[in-house]
């Protein structure tokens, strides 16, 4: 914990006197940011380290792999569903963006099964995937077959985003545009998902 | 910081993020390139960390966290559902039980906030007359605060009992984590230890819960504040 605090302390001595006035703005006026990031709970791949992004530009949803189930309103606890729906509805954020990254532990559980001490929620969380293991399985080599389902996995979820009502009707009348990324946690590069060509390609 | 942070423009949004990528890769990525290195081993977190999806509540900003510090889980006001193994699809518990079981970190940290719009979803019942598919549900995990603060509404004002909710609310996600047979029995061998803390941005201070009922004490100089559950240094596995 002694870092974490270290951390804090050079909080309050150099981040708050310089965003001081940024956050007593965003405490009185509430937050207005101009894009929702769903990325995976790596500590590897902080979205807000990875855009430079400052206080009040960006809502997180974090979770194992970055995934976003489809739309089923059934009164279960559904946390990302809950997020994306407040981003959309309440705070009207202009793009959502799904970020991915290389060596993500959960993809790989996808593709090689979970170890069975994790079996209770992990399981059937990334189930959520489960079409990325299909691209997985076409791939001879295992780098390969971990970034095609890193990839496929990005796809899904923003296919999913989609079977939400309000979301594909934001899109529709432009109000809303849906992004998928994939960060590379060895070259520090971000790949962008290409609309038209379903690729990846440098941003 | 006007330059670092220029002003928000929605059509030059995408294009902000891209040159904060840019500065992400000269002013982190150049500068740690032995640290991403021994990163692509694998991460090996000690400490996991259930913050707000909140834009203004980024725990490795309030931390000044490195990269490889912090599992990290974000959803709307940092809530901790109690332990159901139904095999349905569960993104909290799923990203606990890969923190605690698969990557073993040491310390589980619940940050709420003050200005939490979940929280406040929470008290007002009618939901400002808006009914959302999936928002009321979610915070209904916490339905016990509700309960809680509706004995104090005729005693307090309104921001008072927002932010007792807000702390409230930690301590009733700290006590949904400790359902989690995974967890209670770490927590009790003493590898793992719960912290439920509290930053209140306009202030920009942090408080931490002395116990698992509170109160919440300011964090400063000198001694670590001590875990709200488990001991004060977690233990690795022997």
């Amino acid at each position: 914990m002694g870092p974490l605090l270290d951390g804090y302390r050079k909080f309050r001595e150099e981040t708050w006197p310089q965003q001081r006035a940024r956050f007593e703005e965003l405490a009185a006026q509430g937050q207005k940011p101009h894009t929702m990031v769903i990325a995976c709970s790596d500590s590897r791949v902080d979205p807000q380290m990875i855009f430079s992004a400052g206080p009040g530009e960006l809502f997180v949803v974090r979770n194992v792999a970055n995934l976003v189930p489809p739309y089923m309103p059934d009164a279960a606890f559904h946390g990302t569903s809950a997020a994306v729906e407040f981003a959309v509805r309440v705070l009207g954020v202009g793009r959502i963006v799904v970020m991915g990254h290389a060596l993500c532990g959960g993809i790989r559980a996808l593709i090689e099964g979970t170890p069975d001490a994790a079996a209770d929620f992990v399981a059937g969380w990334i189930g959520i995937a489960q079409g990325a293991r299909a691209a997985a399985l076409r791939c001879d080599d295992p780098v390969a077959a971990q970034e095609a389902a890193e990839q496929e996995a990005i796809r899904i979820s923003l296919a999913n985003l989609m079977t939400f009502p309000w979301v594909a009707e934001a899109v529709a009348s432009g109000a809303l545009r849906l992004r998928g990324a994939h960060f590379g946690v060895a070259t520090g590069r971000l790949m962008v998902l290409d609309g038209a060509t379903g690729g990846f390609t440098p941003a | 910081m006007a330059t670092a942070f220029p002003p928000r423009s929605r059509g030059g949004a995408l294009r902000r993020l891209v040159d904060g990528f840019d500065r992400f890769r000269d002013q982190h990525f150049e500068h740690d390139h032995e640290l991403y290195d021994t990163l692509l081993d694998g991460q090996r977190p000690e400490v996991m960390v259930i913050a707000c999806s909140d834009s203004r509540t980024d725990p490795a900003i309030i931390c000044g966290a490195e990269p490889g510090e912090l599992f990290v889980v974000r959803n709307v006001a940092a809530l901790v559902p109690t332990y159901e193994p139904d095999h349905r699809p569960r993104g909290t518990s799923a990203a606990i039980e890969f923190g605690v079981v698969a990557l073993g970190v040491r310390h589980v940290i619940v940050l709420g906030h003050s200005f939490c719009a979940g929280v406040r979803c929470l008290l007002e019942h009618d939901h400002g007359g808006r009914r959302f598919d999936f928002v009321s549900d979610w915070v209904g995990i916490a339905s016990e605060v509700r309960d809680e603060m509706d004995g104090l509404v005729t005693e307090a004002e309104r921001p008072v009992i927002a932010r007792r909710a807000e702390q409230a609310a930690v301590l009733a996600s700290l006590r949904h984590l400790h359902t989690y047979p995974f967890v209670a029995e770490r927590v009790a061998d003493g590898r793992l230890s719960l912290h439920g803390w509290y930053f209140h941005f306009g202030w920009g201070l942090l408080q931490a819960a002395e116990g698992p009922d509170g109160p919440f004490r300011q964090v400063d100089r000198g001694m670590p504040p001590a875990p709200a559950m488990g001991r004060a240094v977690a233990e690795p596995p022997a």
